[in-house]
């Protein structure tokens, strides 16, 4: 799906028009808004009323009432597109376990996997996904459980230990603070895990927090598997 | 991918409506259709099957996307005061539309100034995680030209009505067009956005006689993969086989000799985020 603005056909019937076409558009409009859903079902822009100011009246008779489909229309122009700006989350805190930890935003490292702060001590929120706080989508922040910056372990070492239904607070950039309950603790082996089943755009909003865990295997100074807890907002 | 479409004068736009579902991403049973009217200083109107289907249709707006489901549909386009369709100035021109495809139709300029139209097809293949695809277009009454971003060309000899794409870290790109060749810009530079996982679609449009060139930008979401791991552990300091002895000192000293160049790979890190 596009991101645009929605300026359908319909928003233009709040501007003064004048002449018969406009007036058939506008009944064409009332007739069909409500009847075909052309736009798509995400779209929130602004939707005038069908009967917005319609041109003077006329002694022309008005003709039979031709259907003009709701087709959004959007100024394709330049500077029309916005980069979407995501409210990131700064801090993370589990109290059960006594976990709390800044959090870095972070992208995609060299090598195609997610990149995570060198330090044990922070997390890193994988800014392309969604954010917490979002309406939709899963937010992903993960954490080295121990890393040779901070010649130890980190506070996610702890992680493993969460039990269903566990508090997990974020603070937001903003001040907000999204409150999520936990709903599942798993360890995989990391060749198993389904990555596009928790990097998910789109869906339910969720927050699933990531680190490593089982046996290191020394030759590839790597831990065997993922430690990956899911919580679900609560409390709306 | 492009298809010209056999226009007897113009812009065929195409919309039907008769089944259209709500439009997001092509599912497999239909096709996802938008279109540019790119076309200077003509309103149009556009018929699909015979149904006015975009009223007032105007120079730099984009129509849909639209859920259609696979078929051919005839388009017209009218000028705007037309009462019907029935002596179009353009067309009728038949758009094929493959199920699980999207497409855009563009309304413009052939290199010479005379009003065509040409179907694209959108490459919606998935993106590497943290990349996005730019797509430039030449849909300009102009010669061939070159892209530069941060004044290098990145697409060389471009012309009407093609296009080039290329996959970029995500990020906002400084592009500007140019007669191929030169570097001097005909249009911008203007900052694009290519944002993760997101088709961004620039069509140059408009007439370098006329000096009304311009950029138009479509954007399509969804192309977005995952990143191919998390790799959160380095030490094996919590690791359920942590006796070994040699993690404890070892691993500490190479911590050590590490920790300086990690911290300022951080800051590189921060400081490329700013």
């Amino acid at each position: 799906m596009t991101r645009i603005d929605q300026r359908g056909s319909d928003a233009r019937a709040d501007q003064p028009r004048t002449g018969r076409r406009a007036r058939l558009a506008m009944v064409g409009l009332a007739v069909v808004v409500g009847l075909v859903g052309c736009a798509p079902a995400d779209d929130d822009g602004p939707r005038p009323e069908a009967s917005a100011p319609a041109a003077a009246p006329s002694p022309t008779p008005t003709p039979a009432p031709r259907p003009v489909p709701d087709v959004p229309v959007t100024d394709a122009g330049i500077d029309e597109v916005e980069a979407v700006a995501a409210v990131p989350p700064v801090d993370l805190s589990i109290p059960s376990l006594d976990v709390s930890l800044p959090i870095d935003e972070v992208g995609v490292a060299e090598d195609g996997q997610m990149e995570i702060p060198p330090l044990a001590e922070r997390g890193g929120w994988y800014r392309y996904g969604a954010a917490p706080g979002d309406p939709e989508g899963t937010a992903v922040i993960a954490a080295h459980v121990d890393s040779v910056a901070s010649a130890g372990v980190g506070p996610f070492a702890r992680l493993g230990e969460a039990q269903v239904g566990d508090e997990v607070q974020v603070v937001r950039a903003d001040g907000a603070v999204v409150t999520y309950a936990v709903t599942g603790v798993e360890r995989i082996a990391k060749p198993a895990v389904e990555w596009p089943d928790v990097f998910v755009r789109g869906g339910p909003a969720r927050l699933v927090l990531v680190t490593c865990g089982g046996t290191f295997q020394r030759q590839a100074r790597s831990y065997s598997d993922n430690v990956i807890v899911t919580a679900e907002p609560v409390g709306g | 991918m492009r298809t010209r479409v056999a226009a007897a004068g113009t812009a065929g736009l195409a919309l039907a409506l008769a089944a259209a579902v709500p439009a997001t991403a092509a599912t497999d049973d239909a096709a996802s259709l938008s279109v540019l009217h790119g076309v200077p200083d003509l309103t149009v109107d556009v018929y699909v099957n015979g149904e006015l289907t975009l009223d007032d249709f105007e120079p730099g707006d984009l129509a849909g996307p639209l859920e259609l489901p696979a078929d051919t549909y005839a388009v017209a386009i009218t000028a705007a005061d037309a009462a019907d369709d029935s002596s179009p100035a353009i067309g009728p021109v038949d758009l094929p539309l493959e199920a699980g495809m999207s497409y855009t139709a563009v309304a413009h300029l052939d290199a010479s100034g005379n009003p065509t139209a040409t179907l694209f097809t959108n490459d919606m293949s998935q993106t590497a995680a943290g990349e996005g695809r730019l797509t430039v277009r030449h849909t300009a009454a102009a010669p061939a030209v070159d892209v530069l971003a941060g004044g290098s060309p990145v697409i060389e000899n471009l012309a009407n009505p093609d296009e080039a794409s290329l996959d970029l870290p995500a990020g906002t790109v400084s592009a500007s067009v140019a007669a191929t060749g030169t570097t001097d810009p005909v249009i911008g530079p203007a900052d694009v956005n290519v944002a993760e996982g997101v088709h961004t679609i620039v069509y140059a449009w408009g007439s370098l006689d006329a000096d009304n060139l311009d950029l138009a930008v479509q954007t399509i979401e969804g192309l977005h993969s995952s990143p191919s791991g998390v790799p959160s552990g380095e030490l094996g300091l919590a690791a359920d086989n942590q006796t070994n002895g040699w993690l404890i000192g070892g691993a500490l000293l190479v911590a050590a000799a590490g920790a300086a160049l990690v911290a300022r790979r951080q800051q590189a890190l921060t400081a490329e985020r700013r």
